[in-house]
């Protein structure tokens, strides 16, 4: 038994290194934590939908929208990096965020909200607004008034134009006689 | 095929109605079974030799008005799946026990009773996973009980002790129990007469999560995270199996790339778990130096891993209808160069660990199975294969590419740990070379890693099963429009832990460690359900609990 082990042993040498002294052994292609690239987010959101741990969070604070990162709850499955239409996560290969303090966990990045012109709620951030303005007007699509609306603000536009569009379909209607 | 128009003959003409049986696919069978004709058709069933596979509760009263019992058997020979069917009452759902007629299901009825408040006749019930300070009448399965309202209605007996004591929080850890084999929470009670167990009890489902429930609320591309979370050692396996079961149900054809990119991976998981496995029982033999050189082999299993994946042992690249990244050239080189190093390393390892007498000595007559009580048990994986039953996913039921790839199953029939032992040892070599097929195919099968183009149909029934290197996995998945309606998990453990009560009788004490540890239990698995970390004002609980073996 032991002349066996022996020779198992001397043959294979030393197979650890002297972690944290020493840099531990790590592929490049370790998946590990990210961190924003605040001047590329747009706080679109979509890094905070796909993301299977609710890692990532957008929160409306005050007037700023803040896309959060909380590596506490991050499982390295990169679907954020790979989601993210902007090229705003970078990938890291750490591994290790041993901390004695909680807020380290964190990282952020706070964006200017748009407040609709409506009803005055936070909805969206300038950055993504202005974003999505610029892709419209390249193919010649003037909407602008219409995208700093809200959601719900816009919708209820969307049906008051409809219905002044059927009121008008129907005097049409009348003025020229339907068979 | 046909096979399952073969079973479906043999089913008619052992008297079941052929107007109750559904062919959902060449493979899989549904028969609709009467409550009162449930215990005649399972015994029918055993006596035809097939195997219970697992018994998922369903709350369906919003899909047809009952709650249903879908007990889910093999003819592993014929490669065919039997599912039965039964409905039970909305009101009051009661069901006739068949544990007399199916030993092999005392846990799932017990289950079914604990989640989702099934009674089942002719028997004794209990708790089997919830606390024992849980609410008695609050079934966290049934659809009409949500998250929220458990998080309110469960009190644990922890909180009235923090009160009495004056705490404005508590947090009551748990230290223990008490790992006779592998560190994780089990607890085993053996009854002793001098050195021999007599006995024995399990108290487990320590650690239940609930993510059945909690993948109800998630949606399909979301759920592999956590199923491969399962286990942190086979997770892959599981991940696996919940696609499985998903692309079974919507009828997804996964591509090629895909199916082969899974089957690489599963095996490389199958060598790291299979190595971990021999370095433990090293350990528990009070063999430290076998069980440290076991783990440096072991290592280059899980640098490949990470080099394939991105991940050690969470490798994530599972979704439904194939794989999220490819796999290049330069990574199957260094696959295979890690193959050539292994088959090397390990016969070197092996005759340094295994083979020398003292660990020989240990292994050999200890712990044995009967291949009857293998049966009776329905275990399944190495525990099954060591007990001369020949059951393997991989062969029986092919997914993924093993359908393609040559491979051998080592069985032996002595039943004892050496038995389960020389399994997974022969499996590492059989291992190696399924990886190899897979790298010379993955050269060659180009296209598509995901079909990513899938309807989903609500309503429909799936079955995903994987040899995990612990035994089969199964999963039982039954869709909804945006997230699975019922997601049923079996781990390998699961069944293989009730049949140490045979492996340990009249065993001497000083074996049973190791015994236990030769099913190579994974615990965490086997209690995957329920709810424990509680959040009630901001106060963290959780429960210490004791579940008795029947
Ligand atoms: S990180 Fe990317 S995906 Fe996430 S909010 Fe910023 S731009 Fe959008
Ligand atoms: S890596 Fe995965 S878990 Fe972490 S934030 Fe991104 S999507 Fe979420």
């Amino acid at each position: 038994m032991i002349h066996r082990i022996l020779a198992l042993a001397l043959k294979s040498g030393v197979a650890t290194v002297r972690y944290p002294r020493q840099p531990p052994i790590l592929t490049e292609e370790f998946r590990g934590f990210l961190v924003f690239d605040p001047t590329k987010c747009v706080g679109c959101g979509a890094c905070t939908r796909v993301c299977p741990a609710n890692a990532m969070n957008l929160e409306i604070r005050g007037n700023e929208i803040v896309v959060e990162y909380f590596a506490g709850r991050c499982i390295l499955c990169h679907l954020c990096f790979y989601a993210c239409p902007f090229g705003a996560l970078v990938a890291t290969t750490s591994f290790d965020r041993t901390t004695t303090n909680f807020e380290d966990l964190f990282d952020r990045v706070a964006h200017e909200g748009a407040a609709c012109p409506s009803c005055g709620s936070i909805h969206a951030t300038k950055r993504l607004i202005q974003f999505v303005d610029l892709v419209l007007k390249s193919e010649g699509i003037e909407i602008e008034d219409r995208l700093r609306l809200c959601p719900e603000c816009r919708r209820i536009e969307a049906l008051r134009a409809l219905n002044a569009f059927r009121i008008g379909m129907e005097r049409e209607g009348v003025e020229h006689g339907v068979e | 095929m046909g096979s399952a128009a073969r079973v479906l003959e043999t089913l008619v003409s052992s008297g079941i109605d052929r107007s109750r049986i559904e062919v959902l696919d060449d493979r899989t069978l549904l028969v609709e079974v009467p409550r009162n004709e449930l215990r005649n058709v399972v015994a029918t069933l055993r006596r035809l030799g097939a195997r219970p596979r697992t018994m998922a509760a369903c709350d369906d009263r919003s899909r047809d008005g009952v709650y249903r019992l879908l007990y889910v058997y093999a003819f592993d020979d014929l490669g065919t799946t039997t599912i039965l069917s039964v409905a039970l009452d909305p009101r009051k759902p009661v069901a006739p026990t068949v544990i007399d007629v199916d030993p092999a299901l005392d846990w799932y009825e017990l289950e079914a009773w604990d989640l989702m408040g099934i009674e089942f006749e002719g028997r004794k019930l209990r708790r089997l996973i919830l606390p024992e300070d849980w609410p008695s009448n609050l079934h966290p399965l049934r659809k009409d009980v949500s998250i929220e309202e458990m998080k309110k209605l469960y009190k644990p007996l922890a909180t009235w002790r923090g009160l009495e004591i004056g705490a404005d929080s508590v947090a009551l850890i748990p230290v223990g129990p008490y790992h006779p084999a592998l560190h994780e929470p089990e607890l085993f009670v053996l009854y002793l007469r001098g050195e021999k167990v007599v006995d024995i009890d399990y108290l487990g489902f320590m650690v239940h999560r609930g993510i059945e429930k909690l993948a109800e609320s998630m949606t399909y591309d979301k759920v592999p995270f956590i199923a491969e979370r399962i286990c942190g050692i086979c997770g892959y396996a599981h991940s696996v199996a919940y696609c499985q079961a998903v692309e079974h149900a919507l009828r997804i054809e996964v591509p090629d790339r895909a199916r082969y990119i899974r089957t690489l991976l599963l095996e490389v998981e199958r060598i790291h778990s299979h190595l971990l496995w021999i370095g433990v029982a090293c350990h528990l033999l009070g063999f430290d130096t076998g069980f440290m050189h076991t783990w440096r082999i072991r290592e280059k299993v899980m640098v490949l891993a990470e080099k394939l994946t991105g991940s050690r042992k969470m490798y994530g690249i599972n979704i439904v209808g194939g794989v999220r990244m490819d796999i290049d050239s330069d990574k199957l080189s260094y696959a295979e160069k890690v193959i050539e190093e292994l088959r090397r390393e390990v016969p070197r390892l092996i005759s340094a660990t295994i083979s020398v007498p003292q660990v020989r000595k240990r292994l050999s007559g200890t712990g044995i199975l009967e291949k009857s009580d293998a049966t009776r048990y329905a275990v399944v994986g190495p525990t099954a294969r060591g007990s001369g039953v020949p059951i393997d996913v991989r062969k029986d039921h092919p997914y993924a590419a093993y359908g393609e790839l040559s491979f051998r199953v080592p069985t032996y029939s002595e039943g004892d740990n050496m038995a389960r032992t020389m399994v997974r040892v022969e499996e590492l070599e059989e291992s190696f070379s399924i990886v190899e097929q897979t790298i010379d195919a993955l050269r060659k099968v180009g296209g598509w890693i995901a079909n990513e183009e899938y309807e989903i149909v609500p309503g429909r029934l799936g079955i995903g099963s994987v040899e995990a290197p612990r035994g089969e996995d199964i999963h039982v998945l039954i869709t909804d429009r945006t997230t699975p309606y019922r997601w049923r998990v079996r781990a390998p453990t699961y069944q293989n832990l009730p049949a140490l009560r045979a492996m340990l009788r009249d065993c001497d004490l000083a074996d049973a460690p190791l015994t236990i540890a030769s099913i190579d239990p994974c615990f965490s698995c086997t209690d995957r359900i329920l709810i424990l970390d509680l959040r009630t004002g901001g106060v963290t609980i959780r429960s210490v609990r004791k579940v008795v073996g029947g």
